[in-house]
């Protein structure tokens, strides 16, 4: 079932396209890889659907619902929640008050017991129950990168849209927050994953869109686009070009 | 019985044994000090610290640096200079009328001014804070002109009533605000000032939140007003001047920017020094800045900062008490 429809978007900054009439589907139950080379507008989309730009045109459909141009938090009520390519937190909150914060902007009436029984639930999912009173700001890159996504998750969000979740890790910590995202997947979240290693993004997607100067180039399986010889030039170069360089 | 241990070290018994020997030290203080100066002075620095107060919410703890808080305070005074010069009303009813109007102006103020952000946003709140000033000047019909609001009755009439009654406010925003930032919608006020972009991604609707919070802190600062003029038996155009605002920030700055009992403390250090070195004749206004120059270069989170970090070394040996300093 497709629960997201993005059709046509487009959105420029100055004379740069950073985002040209993009289309494409997310259906239930996906982790979708939208992979690229720098500056191919991948971040662009994740802000765009998540209400932290607007768009100049085209639509955005979250269950029949056209959410282009609406503001974050009402985004984020609506069920998508998102991830930063820097990690961000709340530095001088605990990583408790940090995950609160989120649960409770949506749930305002959620009783005291039940909010800290489901923040502790995704404290101990992420990993982190051993730091729920550490600051935010002590914590360890890969700690942060969970700390966001326990974020997300706070806000029970079908779907997630994850910006570069593993940039700056190192193999093992990525392989944990791999883990995360593939238990998220399984307890049924949707996921829109960001990223330009594609050796993470062939690990868990199950498609992979890829963009190259605001367009999309390709859509497919990782096996599919692994081999696309357009894939391949947007990462290497044609072939004249690296017999040029050398 | 056993007591919850907290964050900074201490425990809920020596918190509740450190309040009550407090509220017994206010009790007592005027039959131990009669000098009725002396209980004036803690008069003033019980509002300046209310004032305070309400400049710590909005900047100290939601990040948005107001330069015209002092239209709340002054919308709490006007108002009730106005009311009880042409309708005579009761002070109890007065003192929350005050707060209200304050509200009420913070909405017409807040709702242009918080779209703005940063550097925009305080100076647009100087520019408001400067055109109720010059308002407070040109309608002498309502306000008095420069002249103010005179012969306004005594709410309370000895000075030691008057000492109970300011701490009796002082108490209750103190406790209301602590009551607040420790619940889960004041944890929304700190998360914009954290983060604001972030506080959006959290589903938090941060204009709203800045809207509550700026009436919140105008309704402290319009009742600390209302009360002053009360206690002045006038109303003139300084409650609406920068100077009020500076003075509050001053308090909030010396005694610990986002805390709770940091602007108490800084007011009372200030309001002090300032009665008491008047024998400095004007030199005194260059004591005033010297001594909040000297706190922000050595201690940026104030007195109260500093405080806190003397009683963690004392229970811990480790000033922050951080794990990871710890670790280290």
């Amino acid at each position: 079932m497709v629960i997201l429809q993005v059709r046509n978007l487009t959105r420029s900054f100055s004379r740069l396209v950073a985002v040209s009439d993009l289309c494409f589907d997310v259906s239930k139950g996906d982790i979708v890889g939208l992979m690229g080379p720098n500056g191919a507008g991948k971040t662009t989309v994740i802000n765009l659907i998540s209400g932290f730009l607007k768009p100049d045109s085209g639509t955005i459909q979250w269950q029949d619902e056209n959410i282009a141009g609406w503001k974050p938090f009402r985004i984020v009520h609506k069920g998508i929640a998102r991830t930063f390519q820097q990690a961000r937190v709340f530095p001088k909150m605990s990583v408790y008050d940090n995950i609160t914060v989120s649960l409770t902007a949506k749930r305002r009436f959620l009783s005291v017991a039940d909010s800290e029984s489901k923040v502790l639930d995704i404290l101990e999912f992420v990993g982190l129950d051993r730091r729920s009173s550490t600051l935010a700001r002590e914590l360890h890159q890969d700690e942060l990168r969970k700390l966001e996504i326990a974020r997300a998750i706070s806000s029970g969000p079908e779907l997630i849209l994850l910006d570069e979740p593993v940039s700056g890790l190192t193999p093992e910590e990525s392989d944990s927050v791999i883990n995360i995202i593939k238990k998220l997947n399984q307890s049924g979240i949707t996921l829109i994953i960001v990223e330009h290693v594609m050796r993470m993004l062939m690990k868990v997607s199950h498609r992979l869109i890829v963009m190259n100067s605001g367009m999309k180039l390709v859509e497919g399986s990782p096996e599919e686009v692994s081999q696309n010889p357009q894939v391949i030039e947007a990462y290497f170069g044609k072939e004249e070009e690296k017999l040029a360089h050398t | 019985m056993r007591f919850k241990k907290d964050k900074i070290g201490g425990n809920m018994a020596f918190r509740l044994v450190g309040l009550l020997l407090l509220l017994g030290l206010i009790a007592v203080f005027p039959y131990l000090f009669a000098d009725q100066y002396f209980l004036h002075v803690v008069i003033m620095a019980n509002i300046i610290a209310m004032f305070a107060l309400s400049w710590n919410l909005i900047s100290g703890y939601m990040g948005l640096v107001n330069f015209g808080q002092c239209m709340f305070f002054g919308a709490g005074a006007y108002l009730i200079g106005f009311l009880t010069k042409a309708y005579n009303i009761s002070p109890p009813i007065g003192i929350l009328l005050g707060g209200l109007a304050a509200v009420l102006l913070s909405l017409i103020v807040g709702i242009p001014c918080l779209r703005l952000r940063g550097a925009y946003y305080s100076i647009a709140t100087l520019g408001f804070s400067q055109v109720l000033f010059t308002l407070s000047l040109a309608l002498p019909k309502i306000t008095g002109g420069e002249e103010g609001i005179h012969g306004i009755p005594k709410f309370i009439q000895s000075v030691e009533g008057n000492y109970y009654f300011s701490f009796l406010l002082l108490l209750l925003s103190l406790g209301a605000l602590t009551l607040l930032l420790r619940s889960r919608f004041g944890k929304r006020f700190i998360s914009i000032r954290e983060d604001e972009r972030l506080s959006e991604a959290a589903g938090i609707d941060t204009s709203r939140c800045k809207i509550n919070g700026t009436a919140i802190s105008a309704f402290v600062a319009g009742v600390a007003g209302a009360y002053f003029c009360y206690y002045q038996t006038q109303v003139t155009p300084d409650v609406i001047s920068e100077g009020l605002t500076f003075s509050g920030m001053a308090a909030v700055v010396f005694g610990g920017l986002g805390t709770l009992f940091g602007p108490i403390l800084g007011a009372y250090v200030l309001t002090f020094l300032d009665e008491y070195l008047y024998f400095l004749m004007d030199y005194r206004l260059i004591v005033y800045p010297l001594v909040i120059m000297l706190m922000l270069i050595f201690s940026p989170s104030g007195i109260f900062g500093l405080l806190r970090g003397w009683i963690k070394e004392r229970a811990y040996g480790n000033p922050s008490g951080s794990e990871s300093n710890k670790k280290l």
